[in-house]
């Protein structure tokens, strides 16, 4: 699956596919989980941690 | 930098030598029209590198969701060696001026991006997995009571 995401003025096109993402053609390591507080999240990308606040507003994130 | 907006989540960090002085809520408006500081949030301790210590890990603690606030410029700020050792001078932040941040602004956005879709996906796959359900399984419940009432209880 093909989402293409816009950050501010930067777009980004991640695929998504047998458990492969893709950023703009580029292949990236990326783990999602959810921290146990209601939209709070912990992403690994690439050997690198962040935690994500991430909440939804009608399909916009 | 900080902006205005709606407060969306907030968790204010507790224990020993730390406290907050706020009158954030969730919900709260920051309005542009006041004094840019929504917060104060105060460390103490025995020693310099003991209060360092316990602002590291308030700061790490500190959740504002739908502002923009100076959080990461302090956390930055308790990471420099030259803060640490207090060998800073007033041309301290100027020359950090937050190279780092203009740095990652672009690393940022590409996880946000990969975050979103990576949400999306999972919520369009569950959504798929609850229509597959509800077709399959049962009807409405809805639907059900009014042909039983149509049809005098008779299915």
């Amino acid at each position: 699956m093909k989402y293409y995401a816009q950050v501010g003025e930067l777009e980004y096109v991640v695929e998504i596919e047998d458990g492969n993402v893709l950023v703009d053609g580029e292949l990236v390591d990326v783990d999602l989980s959810r921290s146990g507080v209601p939209e709070l999240y912990s992403i690994l990308i690439n050997g690198h941690s962040y935690e994500v606040l991430i909440e939804e507003q009608r399909q916009i994130y | 930098m900080p902006n205005g907006g709606v407060v969306t989540y907030l968790k204010e960090p507790t224990g020993p030598g730390v406290r907050v002085e706020s009158a954030l809520y969730r919900g709260y408006e920051v309005s542009l029209f006041y004094d840019p500081m929504v917060a104060k949030l105060i460390v103490w301790g025995e020693t310099r590198a003991e209060a360092i210590l316990r602002m590291r890990r308030a700061l790490n603690e500190y959740r504002i969701g739908g502002i923009k606030t100076s959080i990461p410029f302090h956390q930055e700020m308790m990471d420099s060696t030259e803060f640490i050792w207090g060998t800073f001078d007033t041309s301290f932040i100027s020359r950090r001026k937050l190279i780092a941040g203009e740095r990652s602004a672009d690393e940022h956005a590409r996880i946000a991006a990969v975050a979103a879709a990576l949400i999306a996906h999972e919520a369009g796959r569950r959504a798929v997995h609850i229509g597959d359900s509800n077709g399959a399984v049962k009807q409405s419940q809805w639907k059900q009571a009014g042909r039983m009432r149509a049809t005098g209880g008779r299915w």
